[in-house]
């Protein structure tokens, strides 16, 4: 019997006894498969093009494999399986950004795996270059001239199957923050964000997504209320969101985490007649009221337009009975736009100014205006027909206006020493200049400048270097563009700069 | 024998530390309750309704009782012993004049949960009264009592205008502090009755605030300045 309870006993204990094991042990390189082959530290990608990568391993024939990426700035996001053949071939279908990419290798007997990483830019081919906007026979439409000088003509067209009525007034690249709802087959709502286009014409204004130019929202899209009517006058984008100018009336759409992508409600314009030129800033707008002659800065938080000027900030106060000449932003970098110039003269006694209104910080109730440059009479600026300014601003870049009187040259005036620089770019004989810009991001390191001009129905982009840190340009043009149509203006993007005014 | 005791002892606990153990299978009586759902972190335990946020000219109109099964669904409907617990108290709401509940509510076969409609009547007292329903389950042949805390529901009935309960929390930077007056204009010109939702877009929030501004201009040209009712207090919107 002591017999039959120490065996039960034994037994039923047993199964407590910790296995300690009796294994054979083998080294990793025996179980795990072998990469012989290292992956770059980084890849450059095009969208809708190949990336292929062939790494080269040990063995083979009992592995798996799988391709990965996720986002740098998201690390906590789903990961994207983009093939599981050892060799990838993938075409680049992920959105324009910065990701990990991760190759892991996995031997099918064993259940071990080896990794190894790196770094993949992904760019769509429309984020860089320069976006023409054009017109032929009441259309508008973009011609996009790639980092390699290709030129595409007509991308809305090709993209979309359609162009938009009208003649191209002004466009804006702002990327990664609109958001807006996509409402799928079942019903269901969700919310896209997406780096965007948006063009204004005289007639018409759509939203493309920028990393393809397909047509996200069209005008009857863009708004809680459809306005009764459709009279675009021009949009400009500020860093977090967009105002329209529509039948003289303002109307602003603010990105957020809960935005919407719409228009709001029109603000009452009284007896307002806005100039269809301004400036943006981080949130603000500054606009020019023709009526009074003076500016009005817009906080799209605060339900009434401001007039008053802070009074501690030189010259400090608002300039009434004027007319305006020019108005835009100075970009700086990012969403960044330093100093804004303007342009005006005296109804009164026909003197005319430099004033940079600013559009920053205006949730304070007031805006800003930061300085005050008489002109003299008789001052080749004041017959200008387009301008721009140099890029930066104070402490970083130069207060010149770079202008046109719309023939075949391009002059400057230095508001610092009052020195005016004739010719500084001659196009060739024939060709009217349209649009002028300093391309400049302080942070990137992004500086030339570029001419727009038509001429016998096509327009022509040159494209010049400056000479270094000074306001001077270079007057060889280093490319020069061309293509069919009468160009207004142009926007060029760099996937590095976030957006344009 | 002492040591034999030790033995079965140990042997005893040794084998009994291997019984599988069994989980008994739910084979308690169906009840029921109702289900409060969560709103801005509360339980809701209770409704208001109020004909002030209704449409104009509205006399009727519904509220909807969640009732949740606790137990097994069954092949067949069950009738559900609706009652109204609070009948003959001051100021409780009397069937037929100001609710109604429906001839013979069941809760389906196979189902775990049914919305019972409770169709609301407005009489003239509830623009300055507020009448109770607090409705509840009896037992019945079908269902024994169910969940003590969610046995009972309470529906307010008026047409008096409430302050919504998201109101400081989300309308204040839109619409200013609560008024009567000003969640009238909100109903009859902005037509905004949706006071459930948080509104925390600031895009839609400046949408509604500047369109409600431009309908204020728009009544007070033709009407003249809106008061509250003691005719002293202007209804503005910021």
């Amino acid at each position: 019997m002591k017999k039959i309870i120490t065996l039960l006993l034994a037994a039923s204990l047993a199964g407590c006894v910790e296995d300690t094991g009796n294994y054979e042990y083998l080294a990793p390189d025996e179980v795990s498969p072998v990469i012989l082959s290292t992956l770059e530290d980084s890849y450059e990608a095009i969208s809708l093009e190949q990336l292929v990568i062939d790494p080269e391993i040990k063995g083979g024939d009992n592995l798996e494999y799988a391709w990965y990426i996720y986002p740098t700035l998201l690390a906590s996001a789903p990961r994207d399986t983009i093939s599981h053949d050892r060799k990838l071939d993938y075409t680049v279908t992920a959105r324009s950004g910065s990701y990990y990419l991760v190759f892991k290798a996995t031997d099918k007997e064993h259940g071990t795996s080896v990794y190894q990483h790196s770094m993949l830019s992904i760019s769509s081919i429309f984020s860089k270059g320069f976006y023409i906007h054009k017109h032929v026979n009441g259309r508008a439409d973009m011609d996009f001239v790639d980092r390699d000088g290709a030129v595409s003509a007509n991308i809305l067209k090709q993209v979309n199957g359609d162009d938009l009525p009208g003649k191209p007034l002004r466009a804006s690249y702002l990327n990664n923050a609109y958001r807006y709802e996509v409402t799928d087959a079942a019903g269901d709502v969700t919310k896209e964000t997406a780096p965007v286009y948006i063009l204004c014409t005289d007639e018409d204004v759509s939203i493309y997504h920028a990393d393809n130019m397909q047509l996200i929202r069209s005008w009857d899209e863009i708004f809680f209320e459809v306005p009764a009517v459709k009279k675009p006058q021009g949009i400009w984008a500020s860093m977090d969101g967009f105002m329209l100018l529509n039948n003289n009336t303002l109307q602003f759409m603010q990105f957020n985490t809960y935005g919407n992508g719409l228009f709001g409600y029109p603000y009452p314009s009284g007896d307002y007649r806005y100039a269809p030129q301004a400036a943006s800033g981080y949130s603000g707008y500054c606009v020019f009221d023709e009526v009074a002659g003076t500016f009005l800065g817009y906080y799209p938080r605060i339900k009434a337009p401001m007039t008053e000027v802070n009074p501690a900030i030189p010259p400090g106060h608002n300039y009434y009975d004027y007319d305006l000449l020019w108005f835009r932003s100075q970009p700086l970098y990012l969403y960044v736009a330093q100093n804004t110039f303007a342009i005006i003269k005296s109804r009164v006694d026909n003197s005319a100014l430099i004033v940079s209104p600013w559009p920053h910080y205006l949730q304070s109730n007031y805006f800003i205006i930061g300085g005050e440059y008489p002109l003299a009479a008789g001052l080749g600026l004041l017959d200008g027909k387009v301008f721009t300014c140099h890029g930066g601003g104070a402490g970083y870049g130069h207060n010149v206006i770079y202008y046109s009187t719309g023939d075949n040259n391009v002059h400057y005036y230095n508001i610092t020493n009052q020195m005016t620089k004739t010719a500084a770019i001659t196009l060739p004989v024939g060709e009217e200049i349209v649009y002028l810009e300093h391309v400049y991001d302080f942070y990137y390191g992004v500086n030339f400048f570029y001419v727009l001009a038509n001429k016998g129905g096509d327009w022509f982009l040159h494209v010049y270097d400056m000479e270094g840190a000074t306001p001077d340009i270079n007057p060889t043009a280093v490319a020069t563009h061309t293509g069919h149509g009468a160009a207004v203006n142009a926007v060029y993007r760099h996937p590095d700069m976030h957006m344009n005014f | 024998m002492k040591n034999r005791i030790i033995i079965y002892s140990i042997l005893l606990l040794a084998l009994t530390a291997c019984e599988e153990k069994i989980v008994n299978q739910f084979d308690d009586a169906p009840s029921l309750f109702f289900n409060r759902t969560n709103y801005m972190n509360a339980q809701n335990d209770s409704t208001s309704y109020s004909f002030f946020l209704a449409p104009g000219g509205t006399t009727v109109d519904t509220v909807w009782l969640d009732v949740r099964l606790s137990g097994l669904p069954t092949g067949q409907d069950r009738p559900l012993p609706l009652v109204q617990l609070n009948a003959g108290d001051s100021m409780a709401a009397v069937v037929g004049t100001h609710y109604a509940l429906p001839a013979s509510p069941v809760m389906p076969a196979l189902a775990v949960s049914t919305r019972v409609p409770v169709a609301v009547k407005r009489v003239s007292e509830m623009d300055t009264s507020e009448f109770r329903l607090i409705v509840g389950f009896t037992a019945s042949e079908h269902f024994v009592a169910g969940v003590k805390e969610q046995a009972t529901y309470l529906v307010k009935i008026s047409a008096m205008a409430v302050k919504p309960v998201g109101w400081d929390d989300y309308y204040n930077a839109t619409f200013g502090q609560w008024t009567q007056g000003k969640m009238r204009f909100l109903i009859d010109y902005l037509n905004y009755t949706d006071f459930d939702q948080s509104l925390v877009d600031t895009n839609t929030s400046m949408y509604l605030r500047l369109k409600v501004n431009a309908l204020l201009a728009a009544y007070e040209e033709e009407h003249g300045p809106l008061y509250e009712a003691d005719g002293i207090t202007r209804v503005i919107f910021p």
